[in-house]
């Protein structure tokens, strides 16, 4: 395993074969027989094929002289879409042996995927509306740490066996019974305000109001026509009439959000199950189900985020810091949606499975010079673009007179100096780290100190005059790497060798003598 | 259950800096060994070939296009100081201030100039071990030492080593790790 110079592994990363060499055959594996997806999968796609006609055949029928060529898009893509689904359910085999799992499929492109069975860590079931009329579930099985491509994804199998697949790829510790479920949260009806207003909503509708524009035009419906006769009549000018568009777009995507919401967490639960010796499971979806499992061995921490503008809402994403979900995939480590932060506190209790609540404990304020370096930043940036268009104005490149927009961000910056410095924090509870710091989205992160793999210190020439250093905390969960910006530099050094005194022993000297600690 | 924090006091840390210094305040220890001399060669051949490049570009684009000079030119000038101070000054002093180390536990390493980085790896968590040579190390007899774990950020370099030095370190990182358990994820 080790070569004189070149690569050498301690622990070997994922290999996902996508070529189509055919499985390096362990003497167990002839005798396996390959499986194939669910048939009820073929009526599926044939509802789904004549849906997509749908569009088409209604614009025929209702306008025929509106443009026809984006419902006759719409009806292709539904088409070629339902098609290459139909090949992919021929052609695909599946197996489970001793030591992987394997699947087969395409036509054209032979494709051949193995995962071994050790590295599979979760395994999620995912059921559309068709799928759940026709008792089938798509199985996702994922590694953790595979590339984003390599998901494992097995579409269609019964209900039955897809609980069979889970049973046997994820099995439980110790003999215990399945499914002792014990309630932590749901989600109150007026979390939907939490969710709903969001700034990128404006998108969101705009997006939809062109789709809607466009297919309302192939029946021969002419928004634009129909909004300049509502204009002429109400009467608002150019200016109320842009500001009423962008509000009503702005309604329109909140509206949008919140039935979003409803459809994609209404029955949302998250409990706590035996299974798998102990694990996270949340389950939420109206039409849908999704359930994704946690499992309470890889848990590292829990991660708060509050978006500034919500900040008065006491509004927070929770989120639980875990290995075994690739950073690509970061939306499975979510335990609750957006809601107010005594819910995220009251559910921390119940997700750290040691009985700490790090996140109640007070923070450590980080040393004032960490303003200042703020605020000189906040002052620095747009006085040097408004001098940098001072200078392309005198050299005729822009405008005059444009150099005066930076400064007049000048307030903003420093009021987000401020939120920026009084958002930093840190302290240890119990095994726990926990690191404060941001300014558009104050995160807390409240990580074990047996994930800390390491240590980044670094130091910039200012932070080296006032006595700042910046901590990263690089991790094998969660965001893979954690930042302290701007502690004091004795704050740092002691909070290093309070959080994993076996590593603080390896660089940092000095203090009082400490007591001989197990190294790991 | 608890909940009040348990951070350790130890020097000075109040925010205020108001109180005395403890008598032995925490210190960073730097890593013991230094790089290969022949590390300056190599710095300053790699800046001179970035600057060849990039003020190359920009003088063409002057010379090429009338309307980008007036605001070409200042810019060309701040360039190039930056990477004469850079070939001048920035070998000599990253010499100066990086170190390396690897013990039995852990891997430690000190780099940067004017930005300093402090980075530290406990074996047991190395998940990857691999030295690497460009056209210009090779000649020069360096090597660089690449150590990554689970977290991308919390990875090291080693850069400028003496290739028979990085040799006998990476055969003797690579026998500690098989000696330690996996890493633990």
């Amino acid at each position: 395993m080790t070569a004189e110079r070149g690569t050498t592994t301690a622990a070997d990363p994922v290999e996902l074969d996508t070529t189509s060499e055919p499985a390096g055959a362990e003497p167990a594996d002839i005798e396996t027989p390959w499986l194939r997806l669910d048939f009820r999968k073929v009526w599926v796609d044939t509802t789904k094929f004549l849906l997509s006609f749908v569009p088409s055949i209604v614009g025929i029928a209702f306008a025929p002289s509106g443009p026809l060529w984006p419902l006759l898009l719409v009806s292709a893509w539904g088409v070629l879409i339902t098609m290459r689904d139909f090949v992919r359910w021929l052609t695909t085999r599946y197996r489970v042996t001793d030591g992987r799992i394997e699947k087969r499929s395409g036509l054209l492109v032979r494709e051949y995927r193995h995962v071994p069975r050790d590295r599979i860590r979760t395994v999620d079931t995912n059921a559309k509306l068709l799928h759940r009329i026709a008792r089938l579930r798509t199985v996702y099985i994922g590694t953790g740490e595979a590339r984003m491509s390599a998901a494992f994804k097995l579409d269609a199998v019964a209900k039955e066996e897809a609980e069979e697949l889970r049973r046997k790829l994820l099995p439980v510790r110790h003999g215990e019974p399945a499914g002792q479920e014990i309630f932590i949260s749901g989600v109150r009806w007026y979390w939907v305000f939490y969710n709903m207003f969001r700034l990128w909503a404006f998108l969101a509708a705009a997006v939809i109001v062109n789709a809607t524009y466009w297919f309302l035009n192939s029946f021969g419906i002419d928004l634009l026509a129909i909004g300049n006769q509502l204009v002429g009549r109400v009467g608002l000018g150019r200016a109320g009439t842009i500001a009423f568009g962008v509000i009503a777009t702005f309604v329109l995507g909140f509206i949008g959000l919140a039935v979003e919401f409803v459809s994609k967490y209404g029955n949302f639960e998250l409990v706590r199950t035996t299974e798998k010796g102990g694990a996270l499971l949340t389950r939420h979806g109206l039409l849908t189900t999704r359930s994704v499992y946690r499992e309470d061995r890889r848990i590292r921490g829990i991660q708060l985020r509050e978006p500034l503008l919500w900040r008065w809402l006491r509004l927070t994403e929770t989120k639980v810091v875990t290995t075994g979900i690739h950073l690509a995939h970061d939306e499975l480590a979510d335990v609750l949606p957006r809601g107010p932060i005594d819910a995220a506190k009251h559910v921390s209790k119940y997700v750290l499975p040691d009985g700490f609540l790090p996140l109640e404990a007070p923070l450590r304020r980080h040393p004032l010079s960490a303003l200042r370096r703020r605020l000189l930043w906040a002052t620095f940036v747009p006085t040097t673009v408004a001098g940098m268009l001072a200078w392309l104005g005198a050299t005729g490149a822009v405008s005059d007179g444009t150099w005066l927009v930076p400064l007049a961000f000048l307030p903003v910056t420093w009021a987000l100096a401020f939120v920026a410095y009084f958002a930093l924090g840190h302290t240890l509870v119990g095994p726990y780290l926990v690191l404060r710091s941001g300014c558009l989205n104050r995160s807390t992160v409240a990580l074990q100190n047996r994930a800390v793999i390491g240590w980044t210190l670094r130091e910039t020439i200012f932070q080296r005059f006032s006595k700042r250093i910046t901590i990263g905390v690089p991790t094998a969960a969660g965001s893979r790497h954690y930042r302290l910006s701007d502690a004091g530099i004795d704050q740092a050094l002691t909070f290093i060798r309070g959080a994993t005194p076996w590593l603080a022993d390896e660089f940092i000297e000095g203090g009082s003598v400490s007591a001989s600690c197990s190294p790991r | 259950m608890e909940q009040k924090s348990s951070f350790p006091s130890a020097g000075s840390t109040n925010v205020e800096s108001g109180l005395p210094e403890d008598v032995d305040p925490l210190l960073i220890r730097p890593p013991l060994h230094r790089l290969d001399r022949r590390f300056i060669l190599w710095r300053t051949l790699n800046t001179v070939f970035w600057a060849i490049g990039v003020v190359g570009t920009f003088v063409l684009l002057y010379l090429f296009f009338e309307s980008v000079r007036g605001w070409l030119g200042p810019i060309i000038w701040v360039v190039s100081a930056i990477f004469a101070v850079n070939v001048v000054f920035m070998p000599t002093y990253r010499y100066l201030v990086h170190r390396w180390e690897t013990s039995d536990r852990a891997v430690y390493t000190l780099s940067g100039w004017i930005t300093r980085e402090w980075r530290l790896i406990p074996i047991s968590r190395i998940q990857s071990i691999e030295t690497v040579q460009g056209p210009v190390e090779r000649a020069l007899n360096l090597a660089t030492i690449k150590v990554t774990t689970a977290s991308a950020q919390g990875s090291v370099r080693i850069e400028g080593l003496n290739a028979d030095v990085a040799t006998k370190t990476v055969r003797h990182l690579n026998w500690i790790t098989q000696e330690t358990s996996g890493d633990a994820t």
